[in-house]
């Protein structure tokens, strides 16, 4: 028997008090503290009481974050120490921890090292410990409103003394180092004996009982004063996810929590209802068979991994993309053939956004939708009449690349018939289309934007053909005689055709948005 | 002038939370109690129904592992059944009413009546008896574990994303259970937009925007919902389960899991239930919905398509991000 162990706890006392027989009934010394805040009937304390090898500790009222949970801790090893002459060391544990290994080990573990502390101890002038709260302001604020309980109060005082003159902050007691550090340890009786003896205690009390979170500073920072061999690890497994809370585990956890290294005895923290961890891990169960020896990294790695939040379901305003894919608007229906040829040439897949009734409420969201379970390089081709806003989110997205011929629509135009329906086809997509293009050029785009007129186009497919990735010669040159020919009768009936082939449009204006090219 | 407006809207939304309030105690004098609630510690269900002893042992069975304590049921006037089922159940507390569902803003008055009564300073979980809540792991983390996690976060409320079940291919016959009677969903279909006014995401889409309101798809039905919630004197939902007032409720955060309500819905002989549902008058917006299952004659196994899924466990719902474990690994 060389370890002890002080155990603090809140609720969830039926779950401790089997912890605690169980570390009890193979011989390790436990120190049991119980909240004073949670409702014990005297019967039941008594109860407690009575389990061999357990002592209670003095009650308390231990708030997250309190000072008195530094108290119950120094008071529960304290009784510890001067019950068991023959204990080397004390660890920290809560009642939602869970024993990991036989107690033996731990014992043989310890014996193996004897004096040496481990306790997750880093000094804050060198590192960053915190995921999210406040660092080195701990030691130097003051911090009269409790953080959970009068957040608003809580953050308005902190606030207020961040503006106040640094002579005003709290001076640091000489000698201290301030470090921080997980609150589960194991320090070794050496160093508990002298940071209880320290003739400064009272002075260090009054100080860390006014910082934040004292449990995760004061035995932190003694510890590197009194300790001789201080190792900055603990022997409680106490992952925190990526918010910087403590992680929950479940039955679910049981595979990784199996194959969790040799240099962890217990666990932290442990829902109360996981009634298939507390049978394996307290022995009502067969004793559980090491899996692979990788469980600590693999919930790490589960930990550090940001979650995507439902991607299924696209919002609005967000950029469609998952995988980069190129974005065509006009080349379509320019190059008829597009399709059979990118499929020939192993590109694509093809996608053509057909923008119904529910895509437009929302066309980003419905460009995702099709955007998804796509391998490769997707195409997707718009035409003129898309709505501008699912160009405006093309545009923004860095996935994205865009390949844009302004005007390629007219070509379908051009081998119809009917003057008349034709004349107001071709104003409309002309507007639809202008609107699309003052999209694309709108300043705060993220995609890459090729963009050609209808002339240029015409003059060197391979240009668009290279930019799709495919070889030279490749696009087959449309009518051009045709469009001209088209675009000519469209001028001569009255509209402002405002494209050109080279002939006409001589002092044909840009509409808004494409003039500022 | 924009924090005018602000302070000037939030009066607004309060008024209306405190109409729908007070509402909701007039309403509750329509209830007359069938059996008490045994229990009033853990999570409690609340639910409204009519006619669904068909779905009533698989709500039941799923709910109870879910780790529910106590269910809270309005009884709206069975005759198949229901209600003689629900009164042998120890858990369930039951209620009778032949009050009108509509004008009791479909049965959520009722039901903000008995958690007034019942659920302030709990987890209540506000479902239909069509609805089957489903998150990742729950298995192994049933609604306990999860609504100690969402407490130590300080998190007051929990989304889920409502996906429309339908039968199909291999769907199994009435005998057979609820999931496997209607095996299939949409994956990818949905879209989401910010709501201004509630401040929850809108999200519509799925089967029924695609058979039966294709033309008209902002009709669609909304498919979020906050079912479960650390419920508090005064709050109220405001239509149905998909948004509530306060408004902070609504809100999603990043790091917070949601999960997904299935929706039994279309179980086979849904139509029978259809035509008698629009004859009765008593569903959202004049029975819209009703009418246009009507109108486009449902068959069985009509809303499978080429984009169906067939369901096959939370992982998969995990994996196609139609809800999300947030930092709840």
């Amino acid at each position: 028997m060389t370890a002890g162990c002080v155990m603090l706890c809140h609720g969830g006392l039926d779950r401790a008090e089997q912890v605690a027989r169980h570390i009890c009934a193979q011989g390790t010394p436990l120190a049991l503290h119980v909240d004073s805040g949670t409702p014990v009937s005297r019967r039941r304390l008594a109860e407690l009481a009575a389990i061999p090898g357990l002592v209670l500790a003095g009650r308390r009222r231990s708030r997250w974050g309190g000072w008195e949970l530094v108290e119950a801790s120094l008071g529960g090893a304290l009784a510890l120490l001067s019950r068991h002459p023959q204990l080397t060391h004390v660890c920290l544990i809560s009642g939602s921890c869970l024993p990991l290994r036989p107690m033996a080990e731990l014992d043989r573990f310890l014996a193996e090292h004897p004096g040496r502390d481990f306790i997750e101890s880093v000094r804050i002038r060198q590192a960053d410990w915190v995921v999210s709260g406040l660092q080195e302001e701990r030691f130097r604020l003051r911090f009269p409103f409790r953080f959970r309980e009068q957040r608003r109060l809580f953050d308005l005082a902190t606030r207020v003394q961040r503006m106040l003159p640094e002579q005003w902050q709290r001076a640091l007691p000489a000698g201290l180092d301030p470090c921080l550090g997980s609150q589960w340890w194991c320090l070794s009786r050496r160093t508990l004996e002298a940071i209880l003896s320290d003739p400064g205690l009272t002075r260090s009390a009054r100080y860390f009982r006014r910082v934040w979170i004292p449990d995760e500073a004061f035995f932190q920072s003694m510890a590197r004063r009194h300790g001789r061999d201080v190792v900055s690890r603990t022997l409680t497994f106490a992952p925190f996810d990526r918010t910087g809370r403590p992680v929950t585990f479940y039955d679910d956890h049981a595979a990784e929590l199996r194959g969790i290294g040799p240099d962890y005895f217990f666990v932290r923290k442990v829902w109360e209802g996981a009634d298939r961890l507390y049978a394996e891990r307290l022995g009502k169960l067969p004793a559980p068979v090491p899996s692979r020896r990788d469980g600590a990294r693999r919930i790490a790695a589960r930990a550090a991994v940001p979650q995507p939040l439902t991607p299924a379901i696209p919002r609005r305003g967000e950029p469609p993309g998952t995988v980069p894919y190129l974005a065509l608007f006009g080349a379509g229906p320019l190059f008829p053939g597009l399709p059979r040829i990118l499929r020939d040439a192993g590109r694509g897949p093809w996608i053509d956004t057909a923008f119904g009734p529910a895509a437009r409420l929302n066309p980003a969201a419905h460009l995702a939708n099709l955007l998804r379970d796509h391998r490769g390089m997707p195409v997707l081709s718009f035409g003129a009449d898309s709505p501008p806003e699912a160009a405006w989110s093309v545009a923004l997205d860095p996935l994205a690349r865009i390949i844009a011929v302004e005007g390629g629509w007219v070509l379908p135009l051009a081998g119809g018939a009917g003057a008349e329906a034709q004349g107001e086809e071709f104003a409309r997509l002309r507007r639809a289309e202008g609107r699309i293009f003052a999209a694309l050029d709108g300043g705060d785009r993220r995609a890459a934007l090729r963009r050609w007129t209808l002339e240029e186009a015409l003059a060197a497919p391979d240009e668009i053909a290279e930019a799709l990735g495919l070889p030279p010669d490749s696009l087959a040159v449309p009518q051009a005689a045709q469009m001209a020919e088209f675009l000519e009768r469209m001028r001569d009936d009255g509209l402002n055709p405002s494209l050109s082939l080279g002939r006409g449009g001589a002092g044909a204006r840009l509409p808004r948005g494409l003039a500022a090219r | 002038m924009r924090r005018v407006d602000e302070c000037l809207y939030q009066l607004v939304l309060r008024t209306r939370r405190q109409r729908l309030f007070l509402r909701s105690w007039r309403k509750g004098l329509e209830l007359a109690p069938v059996t008490r609630p045994a229990r009033r510690e853990g999570v409690l269900a609340f639910a409204c129904l009519r006619n669904e002893a068909r779905r009533l042992p698989d709500f039941l069975d799923h709910y109870r592992r879910l780790g529910v304590a106590q269910f809270f049921v309005v009884d709206n006037g069975s005759t198949d059944g229901a209600a003689e089922l629900l009164a042998a159940q120890p858990d369930v507390a039951m209620w009778r009413t032949s009050g009108s569902y509509r004008r009791s803003r479909y049965g959520m008055d009722w039901l903000a009546a008995l958690k007034r009564r019942h659920g302030c300073g709990r987890w209540c979980l506000t479902v239909d008896a069509d609805e089957l809540l489903v998150y990742p792991d729950w298995e192994t983390r049933p609604l306990p574990a999860l609504c100690a996690w969402l407490d130590a976060r300080g998190l007051r409320s929990f989304p889920a994303l409502l996906l429309d079940l339908y039968g199909g291919p291999g769907a199994a016959g009435p005998e057979g259970r609820i999931l496997e009677q209607v095996p299939w969903f949409d994956a990818g279909n949905y879209r989401a937009q910010r709501d201004p006014r509630y401040g929850h995401d809108w999200i519509q889409g799925g089967p029924r925007e695609r058979a039966f309101f294709a033309g008209e798809p902002w009709q669609a039905p909304a498919l979020n919902k906050v079912p479960l919630v650390r419920w508090k004197f005064g709050q109220t939902y405001v239509s149905s389960t998909h948004h509530l007032l306060p408004r902070g409720l609504n809100q999603r955060r990043e790091e917070a899991p949601t999960g997904v309500l299935l929706h039994t819905k279309f179980l086979p002989g849904f139509a029978a239930r259809a035509e008698e549902e629009a004859a009765r008058q008593e569903h959202y917006g004049d029975c819209v919905e009703y009418r246009a299952y009507l109108a486009r004659a449902l068959r069985p196994g009509a809303l499978h398509g080429p984009g169906s899924l067939r369901f096959a466990g939370w992982r998969q719902l995990e994996a196609l991000g139609l809800m999300s474990r947030g930092v709840w690994i």
